[in-house]
């Protein structure tokens, strides 16, 4: 999913369209080229080009859809149950 | 930014604190060295300084942003 | 305990028996989601599209006054794909089979 435009909604509910830069194991995500939905209301991020956001504070993230390969999903959710299942 | 861990700590040196409020312009408050903890942390973002200085910040007026629910 | 059997012996199973069907999410701050799950983990970490999400939005009246008026706001929206953090996820609903 790397290399997309996806938006963060956050807990304070602010959402963030950027690009996809990388996640790591907490769901801390680095977007790129941000822009904050509602600039009027919150222009505290005019100057900021890229950024981090900690996982602990997103709600969602949007995805583009048709890059989504939902059988893979499905697929891959099926053997990591099996995984946790044979613990 | 002097400094980061695992947990998201950072260490930021010549930090600022920006106060904004819908009352007056924003307010700057210089604080220095600072540890923040990481728990703290919604958002780090890298500042265009160009972008940074060309805001004339006593002109802006704006809500705090909501706090971190749940 | 055969793991890959189809029967349901613990409440995962529920959820992944409720893979590539529409389910109903309810979650903190009000909010509720309806759409087909595609992934989850063990932290609930959610991944759906075609969603409708509802919010509830309670106005308390200000004239205070006895058994005070309430209007509930309900805003809806739709998003085509949507990862949802699992620290939100209150329940996860399979859907009703008819």
């Amino acid at each position: 999913m790397v290399h997309q435009q996806v938006t963060v909604e956050l807990k304070n509910d602010l959402s963030i369209t950027g690009v996809l830069k990388s996640v790591d194991q907490f769901l801390n995500i680095r977007l790129d080229n941000i822009k904050v939905l509602d600039e009027a209301r919150h222009p505290h991020m005019m100057a900021v080009k890229n950024c981090f956001i900690r996982g602990s504070v997103v709600r969602y993230v949007q995805l583009p859809g048709d890059h989504v390969d939902t059988q893979l999903l499905e697929d891959a959710t099926r053997r990591e149950a099996l995984n946790q299942a044979k613990r | 930014m002097a400094g980061f861990d695992q947990k998201s700590n950072v260490v930021l040196s010549e930090s600022k604190e920006r106060v904004y409020s819908m009352d007056e312009g924003v307010e700057e408050i210089p604080l220095g060295l600072y540890l923040v903890k990481g728990d703290m942390i919604v958002l780090i973002g890298e500042i265009d300084e160009a972008v940074d200085q060309a805001v004339d910040l006593s002109t802006i007026r704006a809500e705090p942003i909501p706090p971190i629910r749940y | 305990m055969d793991a890959s059997s189809t029967g349901i012996q613990e409440p995962f199973d529920l959820i992944r028996l409720s893979l590539s069907e529409r389910v109903f999410v309810k979650l903190r701050g009000d909010r509720q989601l309806s759409g087909v799950l595609h992934a989850y983990d063990g932290h609930m970490n959610l991944i759906l599209s075609d969603v409708e999400e509802t919010i509830m939005i309670v106005d308390v009246d200000e004239e205070v006054q006895p058994g005070a008026q309430r209007t509930v706001n309900v805003a809806k929206r739709k998003m085509d794909m949507l990862f949802v953090r699992g620290d939100g996820v209150i329940l996860v609903s399979p859907p009703s089979r008819t």
